[in-house]
């Protein structure tokens, strides 16, 4: 069945490339994904993932419009994930009533921002389909190194900052008595959301960075007992979605993020069924 | 002055929104007291503890805690609020949890140290759950918990430990253990406990902080139930016993 998935592997630089790119991006969204998942804060991730959009359409047009060839997108969507994932967590900070309005408005704004200045960028319009849906297929070496080096400063950063990290998710309140800059930590940990969801917009696109983020998590959840285990079981399930999914679509020409999303969203429906999370039953 | 009380209230005022919470009160707490907070439902139990934590400023007079206003010398307090809000679900284990008492005092990154681990298997084993130091968070019972936190405020080494009514919601054969590991800590450490009922404590504390507005301290010598029949009304549940009786 996978031959041809194979022989691909084998023959082009291009399948390689896919292939490590999930690895790579596996590594920092499984723990990453982690934090979301046990911190509930899975919406902020999906503003972010949105206003992303915002910044590589930006990008996008002054690198083509003025021959900026050094303007990669990708700067422009680290400047505004950064910048999201700033706003959402002073404001949640300073006046925590308003925080899902804010969230909803950097969501909705960074999405029309970046299909704006996509349609005024000549061309066929075909970046706008790649950054909503994913292009892990056409991702260049030069691509690689960029995400690797995302992926040394998260991993690094979730290294030092392990468990303060930690007691920030799980007793906000026991840590500010401890005299824990509690604010410090919490706009650390949204800026490791904000730059793995610009690797995860590589892979799966704007649109579905959430699904890829949170479910290996969540499934992980189901069999760890401390957050660590958590972590590294999240890498895995990570990098074993992204591997299967993109073996799948390649024979049948499927677009490869959503069927890496399809693959994610039925591993974790049977292990929620299984372990009874949806449905308790009346007896 | 060489002898600090422990904490010192002087002519303290406490005022939020316009009412009055704590009114010209005066207490001291002596290093090495064991002594209970006591008073009914909205009378400034949890009030007093967060100007003992310095989390409030008084409107009015002064607190002291080891002679220095309290923001300076909190680290040295064990605090373990009344309502813990924490998800039962987080992946953590017993061990992870104490280890947290380990963090603050200006260490702001790395892993944990040998001394660490030391001083959180020691809290462990005083509250009798070292043996449950592996199993994840989300497995213990109210009262293992309750003993959890109480371990973790304990491995922050602190000089006091301030519990806000630790006992509510067990039952009383839970409670009654507790206040023994309290009186064991005790030992090492001034321990002030907030309470509603006054069960169970009279036998453990030397002194009693009554605060309904107004602060009254006495010994526990002294305490009669139609004393605070007086002071509470007739919502105190309280049985009288004599410190000295057989456990």
């Amino acid at each position: 069945m996978f031959t041809e998935f194979f022989e691909a592997v084998a023959r082009f630089d291009f399948m390689r490339h896919a292939l490590l790119t999930g690895v790579l991006v596996g590594v920092a969204s499984g723990i990453v994904g982690t934090y979301v998942v046990t911190r509930r804060i899975t919406y902020i991730a999906g503003g972010i993932a949105h206003a992303v959009l915002g910044g590589m359409g930006i990008a996008f047009y002054f690198s083509t419009v003025y021959k900026l060839s050094y303007l990669h997108p990708y700067y422009g969507a680290v400047v505004a994930a950064l910048a999201a994932a700033l706003t959402i967590g002073f404001v949640s900070l300073r006046a925590k009533q308003r925080e899902d309005t804010i969230i909803g408005a950097i969501w909705a704004i960074g999405m029309a921002v970046g299909v704006l200045f996509i349609s005024q960028t000549p061309g066929y319009g075909e970046n706008l389909m790649s950054y909503l849906f994913g292009n892990i297929l056409l991702v260049s070496a030069n691509d690689l190194y960029l995400i690797g080096a995302l992926d040394v400063v998260i991993l690094l950063i979730v290294i030092a900052f392990y468990n303060q990290l930690q007691v920030v998710c799980f007793d906000e309140e026991f840590a500010r008595i401890r005299g824990i800059n509690v604010e410090f930590y919490y706009l650390l940990l949204l800026c490791l959301v904000a730059l793995t969801v610009v690797l995860l917009v590589t892979v799966v696109g704007v649109v579905m960075v959430i699904a890829l983020l949170t479910l290996p998590a969540a499934i992980a959840g189901f069999f760890s007992r401390t957050l660590k285990k958590n972590m590294v079981l999240a890498v895995g399930l990570s990098i074993a979605f992204t591997t299967f999914g993109l073996a799948v679509s390649y024979s049948p020409n499927l677009p490869a993020g959503a069927t890496i999303i399809i693959v994610a969203g039925i591993v974790y429906l049977l292990v929620m069924l299984s372990k009874g999370g949806l449905f308790t039953r009346g007896s | 002055m060489t002898d600090q009380p422990a904490v010192i209230f002087e002519n303290l005022s406490f005022a939020y929104g316009g009412r009055t919470v704590i009114e010209g009160g005066n207490l001291s707490i002596d290093v090495g007291e064991f002594a209970c907070i006591v008073g009914p439902n909205g009378g400034g139990k949890t009030t007093l503890a967060k100007l003992m934590l310095g989390l409030l400023k008084p409107t009015t007079g002064s607190v002291r805690v080891f002679g220095k206003p309290p923001a300076q010398v909190r680290s040295r307090i064990g605090y373990m609020p009344q309502h813990i809000q924490l998800d039962p679900r987080f992946p953590v284990s017993v061990l992870d949890v104490v280890l947290m008492g380990r963090l603050g005092n200006g260490k702001l990154f790395g892993p944990y140290t040998a001394d660490d681990r030391r001083a959180a298997e020691l809290a462990l084993r005083e509250v009798e759950l070292l043996d449950k130091r592996d199993r994840p968070f989300s497995e213990l019972s109210g009262g293992e918990q309750r003993r959890l936190i109480i371990a973790r405020a304990v491995a922050c080494e602190p000089e006091l430990l301030l519990l806000d009514e630790p006992t509510t919601n067990l039952d009383p054969r839970v409670e009654r253990e507790l206040y023994k590991v309290l009186d064991d800590l005790n030992r090492r450490m001034t321990v002030v406990v907030i309470s509603h009922d006054m069960a169970f404590v009279s036998q453990f504390v030397q002194k009693v902080i009554c605060v309904k507005r107004q602060i009254h301290v006495h010994p526990t010598s002294a305490i009669e139930g139609k004393m605070f029949a007086e002071i509470f009304g007739e919502d105190i549940r309280m049985i009288r016993h004599d410190r000295h009786s057989e456990h």
